[in-house]
């Protein structure tokens, strides 16, 4: 049990330490630029932790991040690069608006429950393409999915355009979803919907499922190395299509919830970068799904801080996107770093074995 | 004369002490072979008097002068040539070209290849090198290859050779036409350290032998005052037992039956070219061969991991040839591949976790959908102490093991899988002696217990000491069936592409003439 715990300590101390010399970064850009640092830091922090009603939208905010996050650290652990969760993310937005403007009859939990299963069937069908590419044909799946990523906005700038077009809007944007359909608040006087307790429930169980059933097992062997995977006779290309579906199907969840629980129609921005910002959640959690709820938390912070920042203080939202690419950085050297360390580590046995 | 005198060497690599008052010396015009284990350091020593590692403490005196190794260019300088286990030829270029380019320095910018292939003709009728300086590298053999690499070392005048390895991918025949070479070199005045730890290639071709283990020198003795058990000894530190250890036993009915099976190596040309044999319970059946005869693709394509283009594999008379790898595990076939790093195991995953794969959607160690964590806990504590692996903790990575143990650890699976039929591909690979006598020692054990074993190795030692029959295979085809008092010459033979018939028709040609003359 003790090692465990500091298992768990070992695992989260890098990123924890990534997180603080990028803020300490970023206030020095704050400060080299001739803006109030510390202010700015208040009103990041005001933004999310004032009060329960901008505390619940941060949780929002993080929403699609988390979904979007799992799903890129699932398919990291069994090495399919899921970089489609953007447009599987779209793909579930699109299926949820369909069904929230065409079945405006149905009662409102059962129409929800088919919005989200709708989002998860279209993300998971915009995953398991990709997968079915390189099982089948051995593409690249970092290159389909990108692709996808284009089909599905192009798709969605066609639906807002045409069959879904609102035309009482001035933008191009869908219809409303039918309101028995729109998701409850779970908090007064808050916007917050049950998509981020959703999501904290899909990562405990994708947690259970990648680290205690044999299917996580045979994931983690084809994602580590799928020759021995193979030989061992795990079906590598079945559980690779697998993964990619399940990848595909969380994040079109999470489109369900965006639409269901927020933006209650479609638009061609829908997303803002959420499947991309997701791979950076998911790296910084260190592809853990359990972790992926902090890391989402932390991004969706910066998120919802940012506007706030933009507003007191006179310092462009951008900057949010700064202290994202930070983070990023010092994580990226934390799992450098890590990488070289157990090199250097299995260096000599492996000389020993090699030369002589 | 001493031209290499090395005393009291030093290296650590951090806390790690891989060599350790070393004393060292070669004589003027010996074959002298350094033998050890694998990790015994003996090629630390030797890219520390190559220059390529830097020594912490000692000297090293060439020629009775002290020299500071600090390059191999300065070995070079002082007549040192290291031949590396792994060719470093450029295959599109000729013999002679390869032998130019690690000469740029002493012939300056201007090409003189002429001169150059009129020098390495004269080197080649000297030492019986037969190497012609027009031919490609790719298409000569790697017996030749191997020459080449010497050759290269020799043109930059050379007087001292070290061969780390080099028999390693050679067939019998080519292993002999190598030390001849090396012993007429010897005989013109240059000193040869061989690295190995082949103690028959010590005992048959050299003069003195230094043994190394853990980093240390147990000692140097003249190859003449000594036996392979005394060496093994001294490498060990205890006596080990290589020879044959086979009961007579009368073997079963058959478990594995291939009938005229074809099988495409990865470009899609033949690399197993009508192949049948069977394999009966209780006995061990070898397959020997050069490298790169069909071998690989035949264990794969037994396994089911390569598709059969035609013919079959049946496993107690079942027919898998078109079934996938878990119905063959399923039907009772244990695997040993012959690439532990990248077939065999997870290096990321715990032992625990690499001794379930195969079995990890069965009971006890999955219920269900979910694993069972303390199952597989308790089946790696288990298996880790019944068959040594250290460290004694399931938990440890797979990758942090040394070689040896990674092999135990697939061995520990397969075998408590319970399997029926054991196919092991060059199962003591890279191994140390303790380590190829403990995994020699379980496939005699799964022969006992009446499971059918096919083993396939390169290692004509262990097919010849752990075989009931032996099939030799070239070009994917089966020369011929032998049994393990075979000589070696003829076993070499047919590795080259003799068929066992004409062999047969042969001798019997040569008897009928001498009776007729």
């Amino acid at each position: 049990m003790k090692e465990k715990m500091t298992g768990y300590l070992q695992s989260i101390w890098k990123p924890l330490l990534a997180v603080f010399f990028s803020i300490a970064c970023s206030w020095l850009l704050l400060t080299v630029f001739g803006y109030p640092a510390n202010d700015a830091f208040v009103s990041l922090w005001e933004a999310s932790f004032k009060n329960l009603r901008v505390f619940g939208n941060t949780l929002n905010k993080a929403c699609p991040l988390l979904f979007t996050g799992i799903a890129v650290a699932i398919g990291n652990r069994g090495s399919v690069f899921n970089i489609g969760a953007e447009g599987q993310f779209i793909m579930g937005c699109a299926a949820a608006t369909w069904v929230g403007i065409t079945f405006t009859g149905m009662p409102g939990p059962l129409l929800m429950v088919v919005m989200v299963l709708a989002g998860a069937l279209a993300g998971a069908a915009w995953g398991f393409v990709p997968g079915l590419l390189k099982t089948k044909f051995s593409i690249s799946e970092i290159i389909t999915t990108i692709m996808f990523n284009y089909i599905a906005l192009q798709l969605v700038g066609y639906l807002v355009r045409n069959p879904m077009r609102d035309l009482n809007q001035a933008e191009p944007q869908s219809y409303t979803i039918a309101e028995q359909g729109f998701m409850p608040y779970l908090i007064e006087k808050t916007k917050l919907h049950p998509g981020f307790v959703v999501g904290c429930i899909a990562a405990v169980l994708i947690y259970i499922l990648l680290f205690k059933t044999y299917f996580g097992y045979e994931v983690r062997a084809v994602g580590y190395n799928s020759t021995a995977a193979k030989y061992g006779g795990i079906n590598v290309s079945r559980t690779m299509i697998s993964t990619m579906l399940i990848s595909g199907a969380l994040a079109g969840i999470g489109g369900a919830f965006e639409v269901a629980g927020s933006a209650h129609y479609l638009y061609e921005k829908i997303s803002n970068g959420y499947g991309y910002t997701a791979i950076a959640v998911a790296i910084l959690a260190n592809n853990n799904p359990i972790g992926v709820i902090l890391s989402s938390l932390l991004f969706g912070f910066l998120a919802s801080g940012s506007t706030a920042m933009q507003r007191n203080i006179g310092v462009s939202s951008s900057f949010a996107d700064i202290v994202q690419g930070i983070i990023i950085i010092f994580v990226a050297v934390a799992a450098v770093s890590r990488v070289k360390k157990k090199r250097t580590a299995d260096k000599k046995p492996v000389l020993k074995e090699a030369k002589q | 004369m001493n031209v290499v005198e090395m005393h009291g060497i030093y290296k650590y690599f951090g806390s790690f002490c891989a060599n350790k008052n070393i004393e060292f010396t070669l004589k003027q015009g010996e074959v002298h072979a350094l033998l050890g284990e694998n990790g015994a350091g003996k090629s630390t020593l030797m890219n520390i008097l190559y220059g390529l590692y830097g020594h912490d403490e000692g000297h090293i005196l060439i020629n009775g002068e002290e020299v500071h190794m600090s390059s191999p260019s300065v070995a070079i300088q002082h007549g040192i040539g290291m031949v590396h286990q792994h060719f470093m030829l450029i295959p599109q270029l000729t013999v002679t070209q390869n032998i130019f380019l690690g000469m740029d320095k002493e012939t300056g910018i201007v090409l003189h290849l002429k001169e150059l292939e009129k020098r390495v003709k004269e080197l080649n009728d000297r030492f019986g090198f037969n190497v012609e300086p027009q031919s490609l590298i790719w298409q000569i053999p790697v017996g030749v290859q191997q020459k080449v690499e010497i050759l290269k070392v020799l043109m930059r005048n050379a007087k001292i050779l070290i061969l780390d390895e080099p028999t390693a991918v050679l067939t019998p025949h080519e292993v002999e036409e190598l030390f001849t070479s090396i012993r007429m070199l010897a005989d013109s005045g240059y000193s040869i350290i061989l690295i190995t730890h082949k103690m028959s290639e010590v005992m048959t071709y050299t003069d003195r032998v230094t043994v190394m283990r853990l980093g240390e020198v147990i000692g140097t003795v003249d190859v003449k005052d000594t036996t392979e058990q005394e060496l093994a000894h001294m490498m060990v530190g205890r006596d080990v037992h290589l020879e044959r250890q086979l009961q007579p036993q009368e073997p079963g009915k058959p478990l594995l039956e291939l009938s005229d099976l074809h099988v495409n190596n990865d470009k899609g040309l033949p690399a197993v070219d009508g192949i049948s044999f069977s394999v009966h319970a209780g006995e061990i059946v070898g397959i020997a061969g050069v490298d790169g005869n069909g071998q690989l693709e035949l264990g794969e394509a037994i396994v089911g991991g390569r598709k059969i283009e035609s013919g079959d594999v049946r496993l107690e008379g079942g027919s898998v040839s078109k079934s996938s790898i878990r119905r063959h595990l399923d039907m009772g076939l244990a695997h040993i591949p012959d690439d532990r790093l990248t077939k065999g195991l997870v290096l990321q995953f715990p032992i625990k976790q690499n001794l379930i794969m195969g079995s990890q959607r069965k009971e006890p160690f999955a219920h269900g959908l979910m694993s069972d964590n303390k199952a597989i806990s308790k089946h790696g504590e288990k298996l880790v102490h019944d068959f040594d692996i250290r460290p004694h903790d399931p938990e440890y990575l797979a990758g942090g093991l040394s070689g040896g143990n990674q092999q135990k650890v697939i061995l520990a699976r397969e075998v408590s899988r319970d399997p029926k039929v054991m196919l092991a591909i060059q199962p003591t690979r890279g191994l140390d002696i303790g380590a190829i006598e403990f995994v020699r020692s379980k496939l005699v054990e799964e022969r006992s217990k009446g499971k059918a074993v096919l083993l396939i190795s390169t290692d004509l030692d262990e097919i010849r000491s752990l075989s009931d029959r032996i099939l030799v295979m070239h070009g994917g085809q089966v020369m011929g069936e032998v049994g393990p008092d075979v000589a070696v010459d003829d076993l070499g033979l047919m590795m080259a592409g003799k068929r066992l018939d004409d062999m047969k028709a042969e001798a019997a040609g040569t008897v009928e003439g001498g009776a007729e003359g």
